[in-house]
């Protein structure tokens, strides 16, 4: 690709939101209101604060927590979603505990957490993590059952051995599922990263604008939730490089399904289950909470 | 590559049943049958005749309700080093995040073979399938029918001396299907493979068959052994002129016919 066609790539992308971004400008610019300053006054106080204020600082405290926090759910959600998802009786049997976490709005916890322990960065990370780990988990346990039967049967025919099967064929099947999963804890990761901080803190990003908002300092209100948005998208722009990166292979695949005839690519939808439909995908995404079917079986039983 | 055995492998009393009770379904009824070693047997039946179910008991990928299959004097209660498996459905069987060498290769690490040897099998694998310089793209980059060859090669690769076949050629065009079974007989006739191959197409059994195990009935049972006198060389259109494999056709269809196993 030359320079030429990313410019215009680039420029079909961003020209609409370089015009709100223009009209806001424009148009706060000569506001008297208390409530909504001039852009160009928000610009310069972000400005302000990255360079002779604690900016850096605040983003970095909120940073390190959800970093933490995503990592290490990340991590357990999918060892834990692998082994629930190969194994049926402990699915079973875990189903309705599952169900419950799942249910429960966990921004409910943020009082009980850091009522327990504390105001420092641990209980944060803690809460993020512990926001994180459902949709990952449920989305691994989910594409772990959804694997092609094949996949086990070439594995028993060549004697691989158990844990090279997890590893190798398992991971990288499940992998388009658990980073679905990523995405939405992604998104509420950072409302509580931002929700845990406004709670009650020392540091932060969410921290800054609640103290500020305390203040009456209205233009570092703005800027703080300007950063925070800034933020979020920073974060999910990088996830997206990393799953386009990870997940080469798989959308090469899906590209080439849908390219054939739709009657012949639906035929063998239904013929082969775990090549995955995006569409599908991310109506499920949406569904998380219908989609293990199994619990809410138990939940029904449980009622 | 040494594809070599001096085992047969049998088939003792073999039945399958599945579910228990009332609702149980008897599949395969009492199916012996013997694959010397360097022959290539066809297992042909219609649709639903449990053809697969045999042919993954062969593979010690399923247990038998009763009866036991051996190769030589050991069990097959289990898969073993000595058989190789290539699935009809290449799509499911192929991983599509690893590329067509490690496809190949990958069962290997599993045998304990070291990484130099590892590559230079897979090389020497997709040369004899005709990919030789396929190894570094991945599955989904090629054509069904080179992708149902990637699969026969993971099974060269493994050095198994036994090829069980599952309808391998049932999802390419017919064309392909010709080259993909004239590859085969000449990998067989190179190596000396043990193969056995399940089918439903009758040309195809008899066509690529030393013997064609004729199954069917209900539940399943062998019907008939065939020789099929043709010779080592066969060709698409010499060997389908023949009036021999025109009788040998005409005969298992026959078979098939009068024994509907649904």
């Amino acid at each position: 690709m030359n320079i030429q066609k990313i410019l215009l790539g680039a420029g079909k992308m961003l020209w609409l939101p370089a015009l709100v971004i223009a009209a806001w400008w424009v148009l706060s610019g000569t506001s008297e209101n208390f409530y909504f300053p001039p852009l160009s006054k928000i610009f310069e106080k972000i400005i302000f604060q990255a360079t002779e204020g604690a900016l850096w600082e605040n983003i970095l405290f909120s940073m390190i927590n959800f970093t933490i926090g995503f990592v290490v759910a990340g991590i357990a959600g999918i060892l834990f979603g692998i082994v629930l998802g190969s194994l049926r009786r402990i699915r079973v049997a875990v189903s309705p505990l599952l169900d419950f976490m799942r249910s429960m709005p966990q921004i409910a916890l943020v009082p009980v957490v850091i009522m327990a322990f504390g105001i420092g960065p641990e209980p944060k990370a803690f809460l993020i993590g512990f926001i994180c780990f459902w949709p990952i988990l449920l989305n691994t346990i989910d594409g772990v059952r959804g694997l092609n039967p094949q996949l086990l049967e070439v594995a028993k025919a060549y004697r691989i051995p158990y844990p090279v099967y997890l590893m190798r064929m398992v991971l990288p099947a499940t992998l388009p599922a658990i980073m679905t999963g990523m995405r939405i804890a992604i998104g509420l990761g950072v409302v509580m990263m931002v929700v845990s901080e406004m709670y009650s803190s020392t540091r932060g990003i969410g921290f800054y604008i609640l103290q500020s908002q305390e203040s009456y300092r209205i233009t570092d209100v703005w800027a703080g939730t300007i950063v925070i948005g800034l933020l979020g998208y920073l974060i999910s722009v990088g996830f997206v490089a990393v799953e386009r990166y990870l997940l080469a292979w798989y959308y090469q695949v899906e590209r080439r399904r849908l390219r054939k005839r739709p009657a012949r690519a639906a035929a063998e939808t239904a013929a082969a289950p775990p090549v995955r439909n995006p569409a599908s995908e991310h109506a499920k995404a949406r569904l998380t909470a219908d989609k293990d079917s199994e619990v809410v079986v138990a939940t029904r039983k449980g009622v | 590559m040494s594809n070599h055995t001096s085992d047969t492998l049998y088939v003792e009393g073999l039945s399958k049943t599945y579910g228990e009770g009332s609702t149980a379904h008897e599949v395969l009824s009492d199916v012996s049958l013997e694959v010397h070693p360097q022959e290539l047997v066809s297992l042909v039946g219609p649709s639903g005749a449990g053809k697969t179910t045999l042919l993954r008991c062969l593979s010690g990928l399923l247990e038998p309700t009763s009866g036991r299959v051996r190769l030589g004097d050991r069990p097959v209660s289990k898969p073993i080093e000595d058989i190789a498996v290539v699935f009809q459905d290449y799509r499911g069987s192929l991983m599509p995040w690893m590329r067509v060498a490690e496809n190949v290769t990958f069962p290997l690490q599993g045998k304990g073979v070291a990484k130099a040897e590892r590559d230079h099998r897979a090389q020497e694998a997709l040369e004899a399938v005709g990919l030789g310089d396929a190894g570094n793209k991945y599955p989904w980059q090629l054509s069904g029918g080179m992708q149902q060859r990637v699969a026969i090669a993971r099974g060269l690769a493994y050095e198994a001396p036994i090829l069980l076949m599952d309808e391998p050629f049932g999802s390419v065009d017919a064309q392909t299907r010709f080259d993909l079974e004239d590859l085969t007989l000449r990998l067989r006739r190179e190596l000396g493979i043990t193969i056995v191959l399940v089918t439903h197409d009758i040309d195809e059994a008899v066509y690529m068959a030393d013997r064609v195990v004729v199954l069917g009935g209900r539940p399943t049972r062998v019907l008939e052994t065939i020789d099929v006198g043709l010779g080592d060389d066969r060709d698409q259109i010499g060997t389908k002129e023949n009036h021999l494999f025109a009788e040998l056709r005409s005969h298992v269809l026959n078979q098939v016919r009068h024994n509907p196993a649904i």
